[in-house]
C-alpha cells in the first residue's frame, strides 16, 4: 500500500511560482486600469475613416512605415502596367480583367487587392470631390462602347453558355463528350470505324494535317470507355492516342430535335474548315474550242 | 503617329484662324455625341446621366438651339428603342425652360406632318408613339394628344380611301397606346374608352380578304396566324383588361416624377392628314408569323409571353428594330440580337428565331435579302454554339412537319435557307428522322421538300458529297447526276433522223467555222413539217433546230464559260432558224432534253438565251406551260426560270421609264433656262440642273439635251415594252387559268376531288407569280380583270386573284 503524502508546507519552488502569479495578477489589473480610459488606442488608426483623400494616403504612408502594413504587392504589377512597352497579350489580358466594372471606378486599374480599404476611401473622396462631369463620363462610356460590343458576345457566352468555353480557359476538363485521337495519317473513316462501337458518334472533326481528330459521343460514358480500350491500340496498322479532348463543347440538350447535338458540336468548333476533303479530280479543259 | 505629325506641320499655320470656327463646330459635336449616346451602357446610371445632360443642354440652350432641337427631334426616330429615354430628357428641359419644351413641341409636329405628306409611314408612326410618350412627360397634354388621336380615328373612318390608308391610321394609334394607355386610363378614362370603342368598330368592318395570300400557312393549327391588325387589337384588349399596366417598356422618367409633374404642359395643334392621292403608297397589310409557344421553350427556363400579350409585340418590335439597323453587317446584327437589354426574363433564342423567320417569310417579299437572314443564322450559332443551333433544329423539325400547308413561295425561301445552312453545317441532319417522306407521294410537300433540298445542295456541293450525305434509302429523291443528255451517244442514237449530220457538224465545228458555214450545213436538212405539195413554207425547220442546238450545245456542255462562247460565236445561226416564237419554243425543249438532269445549267443557258435575246420572254413562258414541261411543272427549278423571265421584262420596262422620266424633266428644265430672269429661283435650279449634267458628261453636253423628238421616240419604245410586259402577264395568267380549270373539269366529269397535290402547287405558284412581282402586275389589275379573271372563273382560282387585288385596296 503507498500512501500518498502530501506536506503542509509548501516548497521554495511553490512559494516561488506563488509570488509569481500574485506579480502577474497585480500587473494585469494596472493594465486593465490602464486600458480603460482610452480604449484599443492602437486599432484606431486603421479603422477611422478619414473625411479627405489626402488623410487617408498620410495615414496609409504612416501605416507603411510603421510597418502594420505590408508594403503591398503592388509595385511590382505596376511597373508592368505603366512601362511602355506592354505585350500584346498582356494588354488584352488587363483590359479583360477590368472589363466588368461594377461602379464607377475611376482608380480600377489600380486596384490592388490588399489596399483595398483605404482604397475605398480614396475612392469615395474622389467622387465626391468631382460631382458628375458628365462629358467624361460620357467619353468613358464611349471608349468602352466598342469594346463592350466587342466583348458582349463572350460575355454572353460565359454567362449563359459557360460550359461551353469555360473548361478552355480554366483547367483540363475530367469528363466530356469529345475525345482527341492522334495517330499517324489516320482518316475520317478510320475513326467512324474505330469508335462507333463505343456508342453514338454524333461528330467527327479531323485536322488532317496535325494526324489528329476529334471524336463526340452523345454520352460521356461512352467516350470514358473509348479512352480507357482505345488508348494505345492499334488500328488499321496505327497506333491511337486517345484522351479526352482539352475543349469540350458540352451540349445540354433543351429539345428533343435530334440534329440539335450535331449542329451545336459544328457550331462550337471554331474552324469548321479543314474537316471535310475534297475527292474530286481536278477537271481541266485543254481544248479550246468555238 | 500621323494625328501627332498632322497637328505639328501641316495644320499649325491653319489653327488661329480656324480657332473661332472650329470651337463651335467642336462643341457641337459634343453636344450631339452626348445627346446621341445618352441611355446607352455606362458605368454611372441613366438617371444621372439624363440629369447632368439636361443641365449641359439647358446651359448651351441659348448658343446651340436650332442644333439641339435638330438632333432631339430626330434621335427618338432613329433609335426607336430609346424613345423613353428621348421623352424623359425633354421633359427635363421643358421643366427647366419652358419654351425649348414648346419649341421641340412644335418641331416634333412640323416632322409629322412632314412624314405625312412624304408618305414616310414608318418615320410618321415612331412620331406619334414619341408624341405620345411626351405626354407621360408632361410635355404635351393628355386632352391635346386625344384630340390628334380624334383626328387619326376620323382618317381611319373615311370613306372612298384605299383601306392601306385606313389601316395605317388605326395601327399608328394602336402601337402608340402601350406607350400612353396607362396615363390615359388614369386622366382620361371616358375619352380613351370612346376611342377604342370607335377602333373596335372599325376593325369589326374591315375587309380582310387579303389575309389568305399573305400567310405562311393556310392553316391555324396549332397556332393561329392572324392578320398584323387584328393581331395588336387583340393585344391592345389584353392590355386594357389589364388596367393598361405592361411590363416590358422601361420608363425613366418614373423617376423624376417630382420634377416632371411641376412642368407645364403644351397643347399639340390640330393635325390634320394630308388628303389621299392617287400616287401615293402605303405600307402592305402583313400577317404575324408565329412559330413557337411557351411549349416549345425549355421548361426550366423563362416563360414565352403569350400571342396576345402586348409584351410579345413589343419584345418582336424592338428585335425587328435591331434588324433594321444592322441588317448590312451579319456579325454586329447577331451580336445585337443577343444583347438585348432583357434577354434573361425571356426566352431570347426563341423569339431571335421566330423573329428572323418571321422576316425571311414575310409575304409578299422579305424586306432584305434572304441570304443575309441565312448568314445571319449562323452567325448567332457560332456566337452561341450550346443553346442556337438547337433552337433552330428545333425551328426546322416544325417548319418541316408544318410545310403541308405551307404557301409555294415560303416553301421555295425554306429550301434555300436550309440548304444553305446544312452546307455550312457539314450537310449534316438527322435524316433518318425524315424518312417517312418516303413513302409519301412524290408531289407531297414533305417528298417535295427533301428532293428540292438535295436539289439546292448539289447546286451547293458537287454530286458524291450529297450522295454522301444522306442514307441509302433516300436514293429515290436524290437528284439524278448532273451530265448532259446527247441523245445521239445513247443506244440506237444512231438511227435517230438528223444523226449523221449531227456527226458532220460535230466534226465541221470542231474546225471553227464562221456562222455562215454552219448555217450552209444545217440549211441542207430537210424540213418535216413541209408538205408534199410544197405550197406553204413553214415557219421554221424543227428538224434543223434540233440538230444544230443539240450538237453546239453538247460540244460546249463542259463548262459555262464553253457554252457562253458557243452562244456568243453562233449568234447569227440562233437568229436566222429562230425567228419566231414557235421556232424558239421548239429550241427551247432541245435545250431542255439535252440539259434535263442539270437544272441550274438549264437556267443558266434560258437565261444567256434571253440576255442575248435569242428568245424572247414570251416564247419562254408558253413553253414552260406546254405539253412537253407537264413532267417538270411541280418542280421549283422551272418556277425560278419564269421568274427570271419575268423579272428581266421587269427591268427593261422599269429601265425605260426611268429613261423616259429623265429626259422628260431634262426637257421641262430647258425652256426655262433659255427664258432668262423674269424667274430667278427657277432659273437658277435649271442652271444647276445642266450643270451637273454637263458635268457628268462633259464631251457630249450637245447631245445630252434631248430633243422633243428623242423623248417622243423613247416613249415609243416604253409603250412597246410596257405592251409586251402586259402580253407576258396575260400569257402567263391566262396559260395558269387554262391549265387550273382544265384539271378543275377533268376531276369532275371523272368524279374525283380537284384538290390534288399537283392543284395545290400549281395554285401556289400562281399565287407566287401575283406576289414576287405584285408591283409591276398591280399596273394591269384592271386589263387582268376584264379579261382573264372575269366571274364566270372557277372560285378557287378567281380567289387568289381577288386575294391580290385586297392587297392595295
Amino acid at each position: 500500500m503507498v500512501y500518498l503524502h502530501f506536506p503542509s508546507n509548501l516548497t521554495e519552488e511553490e512559494l516561488m511560482l506563488q509570488t509569481k502569479y500574485q506579480k502577474l495578477k497585480k500587473k494585469k489589473k494596472a493594465l486593465q486600469a490602464l486600458k480603460a480610459p482610452k480604449p484599443e488606442p492602437e486599432k484606431t488608426p486603421a479603422l477611422k475613416r478619414p473625411a479627405e483623400a489626402r488623410d487617408a494616403r498620410e495615414v496609409a504612408k504612416k501605416l507603411l512605415k510603421s510597418g502594420a502594413i505590408s508594403a503591398i504587392p503592388k509595385p511590382c504589377e505596376k511597373t508592368e502596367t505603366t512601362g511602355f512597352k506592354r505585350s500584346r497579350g498582356l494588354e488584352r489580358k488587363l483590359s479583360s480583367s477590368d472589363r466588368a466594372p461594377s461602379g464607377f471606378q475611376p482608380f480600377s486599374s489600380s486596384q490592388g487587392s490588399m489596399v483595398s480599404n483605404e482604397e475605398h476611401v480614396v475612392q469615395e473622396a474622389r467622387t465626391k470631390s468631382k460631382v458628375p462631369n458628365l462629358y467624361e463620363n460620357f467619353i468613358s462610356s464611349r471608349e468602352t462602347d466598342p469594346e463592350a460590343s466587342v466583348t458582349s458576345p463572350t460575355t454572353l457566352k460565359e454567362t449563359t453558355g459557360s460550359p461551353t468555353l469555360s473548361p478552355l480557359k480554366h483547367q483540363k476538363p475530367t469528363v466530356g463528350h469529345t475525345v482527341y485521337v492522334f495517330g499517324y495519317s489516320i482518316t475520317e473513316d478510320i475513326l467512324k470505324k474505330a469508335f462507333q462501337s463505343f456508342g453514338n458518334v454524333v461528330n467527327i472533326s479531323m485536322e488532317i494535317e496535325k494526324n489528329c481528330g476529334f471524336v463526340t459521343f452523345d454520352k460521356t460514358s461512352s467516350a470514358d470507355r473509348a479512352i480507357s480500350e482505345m488508348n494505345g491500340s492499334m488500328v488499321s496498322g496505327i497506333q491511337l492516342k486517345v484522351s479526352l479532348a482539352r475543349r469540350q463543347p458540352v451540349i445540354e440538350p433543351i429539345n428533343d430535335a435530334s440534329a440539335s447535338a450535331t449542329w451545336s458540336t459544328i457550331a462550337a468548333r471554331n474552324s469548321q474548315k479543314g474537316s471535310y476533303k475534297d475527292k474530286r479530280d481536278l477537271v481541266t479543259y485543254e481544248e479550246e474550242l468555238f | 503617329m500621323s494625328r501627332r505629325k498632322r497637328d505639328d506641320g501641316y495644320e499649325h499655320g491653319y489653327r488661329k484662324r480656324r480657332r473661332v470656327v472650329s470651337e463651335q463646330a467642336e462643341i457641337e459635336d459634343r453636344l450631339e455625341s452626348l445627346i446621341i449616346r445618352v441611355g446607352d451602357k455606362t458605368s454611372s446610371s441613366l438617371e444621372s446621366n439624363l440629369e447632368g445632360l439636361a443641365s449641359v443642354l439647358e446651359a448651351d440652350m441659348n448658343t446651340y438651339k436650332s442644333k439641339i432641337l435638330r438632333i432631339l427631334s430626330e434621335c427618338p426616330i432613329q433609335m426607336p428603342e430609346k424613345c423613353t429615354i428621348y421623352s424623359t430628357l425633354v421633359g427635363l428641359l421643358n421643366a427647366k425652360n419652358y419654351n425649348f419644351g414648346g419649341e421641340f413641341v412644335e418641331q416634333m409636329v412640323r416632322n409629322l406632318k412632314e412624314a405625312l405628306r412624304e408618305g414616310q409611314w414608318e418615320s410618321a408612326r415612331l412620331i406619334v408613339r414619341f408624341i405620345s410618350d411626351m405626354v407621360n412627360c408632361h410635355i404635351v397634354s393628355a386632352s391635346s394628344l386625344l384630340q390628334l388621336y380624334d383626328s387619326f380615328i376620323d382618317a381611319a373612318m373615311e370613306q372612298g380611301v384605299p383601306q392601306v390608308r385606313r389601316d395605317w391610321y388605326m395601327y399608328a394609334l394602336l402601337t402608340a397606346l402601350p406607350w400612353v394607355g396607362r396615363e390615359l386610363f388614369e386622366k382620361k378614362e371616358n375619352d380613351l374608352e370612346r376611342i377604342m370603342a370607335a377602333m373596335e368598330g372599325y376593325l369589326r368592318r374591315r375587309n380582310t380578304a387579303h389575309v389568305a395570300a399573305l400567310r405562311v400557312w393556310n392553316c391555324d393549327t396549332p397556332h393561329p396566324q392572324e392578320e398584323y391588325l387584328e393581331c395588336i387589337w387583340a393585344q391592345v384588349r389584353k392590355l386594357r383588361t389589364d388596367e393598361w399596366q405592361e411590363r416590358h417598356i422601361y420608363r425613366p422618367y418614373l423617376a423624376f416624377d417630382s420634377i416632371l409633374s411641376e412642368a407645364l404642359q403644351h397643347n399639340l395643334p390640330v393635325i390634320l392628314p394630308p388628303p389621299h392621292t392617287a400616287s401615293t403608297q402605303y405600307p402592305l397589310p402583313w400577317v404575324v408569323f408565329r412559330m413557337f409557344d411557351y411549349t416549345d421553350c425549355p421548361e426550366a427556363g423563362p416563360l414565352l409571353p403569350g400571342t396576345h400579350s402586348v409584351e410579345r409585340y413589343l419584345i418582336e418590335e424592338h428585335l425587328h428594330q435591331i434588324v433594321t439597323r444592322h441588317h448590312n453587317e451579319r456579325k454586329e446584327l447577331a451580336t445585337q440580337l443577343l444583347a438585348f437589354p432583357q434577354r434573361n426574363k425571356i426566352p431570347l433564342e426563341y423569339m431571335i428565331v421566330e423573329v428572323l423567320f418571321s422576316e425571311l417569310f414575310n409575304m409578299p417579299s422579305p424586306r432584305y435579302l434572304e441570304i443575309s437572314y441565312g448568314c445571319t443564322l449562323i452567325e448567332l450559332c457560332k456566337l452561341q454554339p450550346s443553346t442556337m443551333p438547337q433552337v433552330l433544329a428545333q425551328a426546322t423539325e416544325l417548319l418541316y412537319e408544318r410545310i403541308d400547308t405551307m404557301n409555294a413561295t415560303c416553301f421555295d425561301r425554306f429550301v434555300s435557307w436550309f440548304s444553305y445552312h446544312l452546307s455550312n453545317f457539314q450537310f449534316r441532319w438527322s435524316w433518318d428522322d425524315w424518312q417517312n417522306c418516303l413513302s409519301l407521294e412524290k408531289d407531297h410537300p414533305k417528298a417535295k421538300f427533301v428532293s428540292e433540298v438535295f436539289g439546292k445542295c448539289l447546286r451547293l456541293s458537287y454530286y458524291k458529297r450529297v450522295n454522301e450525305m444522306v442514307p441509302e434509302c433516300y436514293s429515290p429523291l436524290l437528284p439524278p447526276k448532273p451530265e448532259p443528255y446527247f441523245k445521239y451517244q445513247t443506244e440506237g442514237g444512231n438511227g435517230l433522223p438528223g444523226a449523221t449530220q449531227v456527226q458532220a457538224l460535230t466534226e465541221l465545228l470542231r474546225k471553227k467555222p464562221t456562222p455562215e458555214e454552219v448555217l450552209e450545213l444545217i440549211q441542207q436538212l430537210p424540213n418535216p413539217l413541209k408538205d408534199d405539195d410544197g405550197d406553204m413554207e413553214p415557219s421554221h425547220n424543227p428538224l434543223a433546230i434540233e440538230v444544230f442546238v443539240q450538237t453546239l450545245l453538247h460540244l460546249g456542255s463542259k463548262s459555262f464559260t464553253h457554252t457562253f462562247a458557243g452562244l456568243a460565236k453562233y449568234h447569227s445561226v440562233f437568229k436566222t432558224i429562230c425567228e419566231n416564237e414557235e421556232a424558239q419554243i421548239c429550241m427551247l425543249r432541245q435545250v431542255y432534253e439535252l440539259w434535263q438532269n442539270h437544272p441550274q445549267f438549264l437556267g443558266v443557258v434560258v437565261d444567256k438565251m434571253l440576255k442575248t435575246q435569242i428568245v424572247e420572254c414570251c416564247a419562254v413562258a408558253n413553253w414552260i406551260f406546254s405539253r412537253d414541261m407537264a413532267p417538270e411543272f411541280t418542280r421549283s427549278y422551272i418556277w425560278e426560270i419564269l421568274h427570271l423571265t419575268i423579272r428581266k421584262m421587269n427591268k427593261h420596262v422599269v429601265r425605260l421609264e426611268k429613261e423616259v422620266a429623265d429626259a422628260r424633266a431634262k426637257l421641262r428644265a430647258a425652256p426655262s433656262d433659255s427664258e432668262s430672269s423674269d424667274d430667278d429661283p427657277n432659273r437658277e435650279a435649271g442652271e444647276k440642273r445642266r450643270r451637273t449634267v454637263s458635268n457628268k458628261d462633259t464631251p457630249k453636253d450637245g447631245e445630252e439635251q434631248p430633243t422633243e423628238e428623242m423623248v417622243e421616240r423613247m416613249e415609243e419604245r416604253l409603250e412597246a415594252a410596257q405592251s409586251d410586259q402586259k402580253n407576258l402577264f396575260l400569257i402567263v395568267f391566262q396559260r395558269f387559268i387554262m391549265i387550273l380549270s382544265e384539271h378543275v373539269v377533268r376531276c369532275d366529269t371523272d368524279g374525283k376531288d380537284f384538290n390534288t397535290f399537283w392543284y395545290q402547287w400549281t395554285v401556289g405558284r400562281l399565287q407566287q407569280v401575283f406576289m414576287a412581282h405584285h408591283e409591276q402586275v398591280e399596273k394591269y389589275s384592271q386589263t387582268l380583270e376584264t379579261l382573264l379573271f372575269t366571274h364566270d372563273l372557277d372560285s378557287n382560282i378567281l380567289d387568289t386573284f381577288r386575294q391580290f387585288q385586297a392587297l392595295r385596296s
